[in-house]
């Protein structure tokens, strides 16, 4: 313990003087940490083992909640449909982003542009852009089905409304929005690599293929993980894009479980059992990282 | 061999233009889509085929968007930019604060408490938004702007973390100088880390305002009476309980994304960097 030099007077002035600044400089943070983090955390524990909707007091029920989910059909949709959105989003996503930072990495000036236009969506509001989008679906005068017709003679589904097509409508919004972030930080990663690495191969006789796939894609790994982790934990709670675009319809078939945790808690005020739907997907995006750092480890080169 | 290999590079660098061309255009398809239909007249949005510039245009869409007499839409930008102002403000100075302190300050269990602060950020905002919810009820602190402010000003951990990593690059022989020269530590903090930071901190506001501007779930939890809603909020009112004109809604989605798009186009550096250095995902 290094508390006692709180009262340690033998110790230089200066020195306690900097620990009690120190202090006093992060205590905001500390008291936020324990006001708007530490707190919710821990009640949300407790939440999840009552009923509680508002009106009448919280009433305890142990892990009755858990049980409900386990055996709900409407919960296990839930969760097929956040496992569908994430699998297909996510790999569609980074293999884009990497794609496009591949293309873009010239020092040229359109490539300046290039990047600016990529990089716009990211910081659209997910609201704005599903409005967007929306319209853009509009099974009649939407122009999405106006181009699929207009170049490839397809033609284009209903999307939001229909059922097998609202998914797939989400996670192209999605991608969208996201492949400027991947791109972005594939970017990052890719100037870390020192020119030597390629000079190397270059002498060697390396093509471009090989080198791609022997050196940037190993040596990039690290980003690759960064963006898998990230990309997991934000694609198991998107919410603004369900609630703006299908709000959750038609038939649950894009009733994600960020919207299910909304949805029940405030909509239903089941605030109970919104937080044990809630654990699940913590416990879910726990899993997740921790199953991805464990395979991290085989194919990550640092 | 070289010209073979120049060539080579020039047929690459062409075809990789072509892609990102046509990969831009997709990309950028939605906002000229969006501005466009919302300066159609009205009937024009449904015309077939499609027309892609709004001639004859007309700002009647945004007009009529200010002058609904169910939704205060201008007093939504005012809400948004009142609280982003306020957010953006209170990060750059607690966040700061802190971050030089984590950074530079030598003090009872720095590293542990940094570290627990940051690995709280991998808790989800599901998690907490109930009890948040609930304790913010029990303060009767509802339909009010302190459960935005609050936790967004004190538990900043992100701008912290960011801003501590830039503090870490500035040496410390600096430091030391101001000390023997007998500067508080606040004075430190004020007079010489705070201008070196500069960039960084526009850096942070940029990121700062950008993530309050576009949030969404806080203000639906916790907003209800109408003249207090952010943009974002009234936004999606607007779409999801009224049937109202695609054009109009086109207006109102045209509003909410430029002025952050507008403040993109000039500070874009300090966009990227901020995404880059945090890794936080818009």
């Amino acid at each position: 313990m290094k508390f006692h030099h709180f009262f340690d007077s033998s110790r230089s002035p200066f020195l306690r003087s900097e620990n009690i600044n120190g202090l006093l400089f992060v205590l905001p943070l500390i008291f936020g940490f324990l006001a708007f983090q530490f707190y919710p955390f821990l009640a949300s524990v407790f939440l999840s083992l009552t009923r509680y909707n508002l009106l009448q007091p919280a009433r305890w029920v142990g892990i009755g909640n858990f049980v409900l989910l386990v055996k709900d059909p409407d919960f296990h949709k839930v969760l097929w449909n956040t496992v569908y959105f994430t699998t297909v989003s996510i790999p569609a996503g980074m293999i884009g982003g990497l794609f496009l930072a591949l293309l873009v990495n010239y020092k040229l000036k359109t490539m300046t542009l290039f990047r600016t236009i990529y990089f716009l969506p990211m910081f659209t509001s997910w609201i704005a852009a599903g409005v967007v989008w929306a319209w853009l679906f509009h099974p009649s005068f939407g122009l999405v089905n106006y181009i699929l017709w207009g170049l490839f003679r397809i033609e284009g589904p209903e999307w939001l409304v229909d059922a097998r097509w609202a998914m797939p409508a989400i996670i192209i919004v999605s991608i969208w929005k996201n492949i400027g972030y991947n791109m972005l930080i594939f970017l990052a990663g890719l100037q870390g690599i020192p020119d030597t690495f390629y000079e190397a191969a270059e002498l060697d006789g390396a093509g471009r293929i090989r080198r791609l796939w022997h050196i940037t894609i190993p040596l990039l790994s690290p980003t690759t993980f960064f963006i898998l982790i990230v990309s997991v934990i934000a694609a198991f709670q998107i919410f603004d894009v369900v609630y703006i675009m299908t709000e959750g319809g038609p038939e649950w078939s894009t009733r994600v479980i960020g919207y299910h945790v909304w949805n029940t808690g405030f909509r239903y005020m089941k605030m109970g059992y919104a937080s044990a739907i809630a654990w699940v997907l913590f416990i879910f995006i726990f899993g997740a990282t921790l199953i991805q750092w464990r395979i991290g480890k085989r194919w990550v080169h640092y | 061999m070289a010209l073979a290999k120049k060539t080579g590079n020039k047929v690459i660098i062409a075809l990789s233009l072509l892609i990102l061309g046509v990969g831009s255009f997709i990309m950028i398809l939605p906002f000229i889509w969006m501005v466009s239909t919302s300066f159609k007249i009205p009937g024009a949005e449904y015309s077939f085929p499609p027309e892609w510039l709004p001639i004859p245009a007309t700002i009647g869409n945004y007009i009529e968007l200010f002058s609904l007499d169910f939704l205060p839409y201008g007093r939504f930008f005012l809400n948004s930019i009142y609280l982003t102002a306020i957010i953006s403000a209170g990060c750059l100075f607690f966040d700061s604060l802190a971050a030089f302190a984590f950074a530079k300050l030598r003090f009872w269990k720095r590293d542990t408490i940094f570290l627990i602060l940051l690995s709280s950020m991998m808790l989800p905002v599901a998690v907490r938004i109930i009890p948040l919810y609930l304790m913010m009820r029990l303060l009767h602190w509802l339909d009010t702007y302190l459960p935005l402010i609050l936790p967004r000003i004190f538990a900043g951990i992100w701008g912290t973390f960011l801003l501590r990593q830039f503090f870490l690059t500035i040496p410390d022989d600096l430091l030391d100088a101001a000390k023997i020269d007998g500067c508080s530590f606040f004075g430190i903090y004020w007079q010489i880390m705070l201008p070196l930071a500069k960039p960084a901190l526009i850096t942070l506001a940029v990121i700062a305002s950008l993530a309050t501007w576009n949030d969404f779930l806080q203000p639906l939890v916790y907003l209800t009476s109408l003249d207090k809603y952010t943009v974002q909020i009234g936004l999606a009112y607007l779409v999801t309980d009224y049937e109202v004109e695609w054009r109009m809604f086109m207006a109102g989605s045209t509003l909410a994304v430029v002025p952050i798009l507008l403040v993109y186009v000039f500070l874009q550096k300090h966009f990227t960097r901020g995404i880059v250095m945090s890794g936080i995902k818009g």
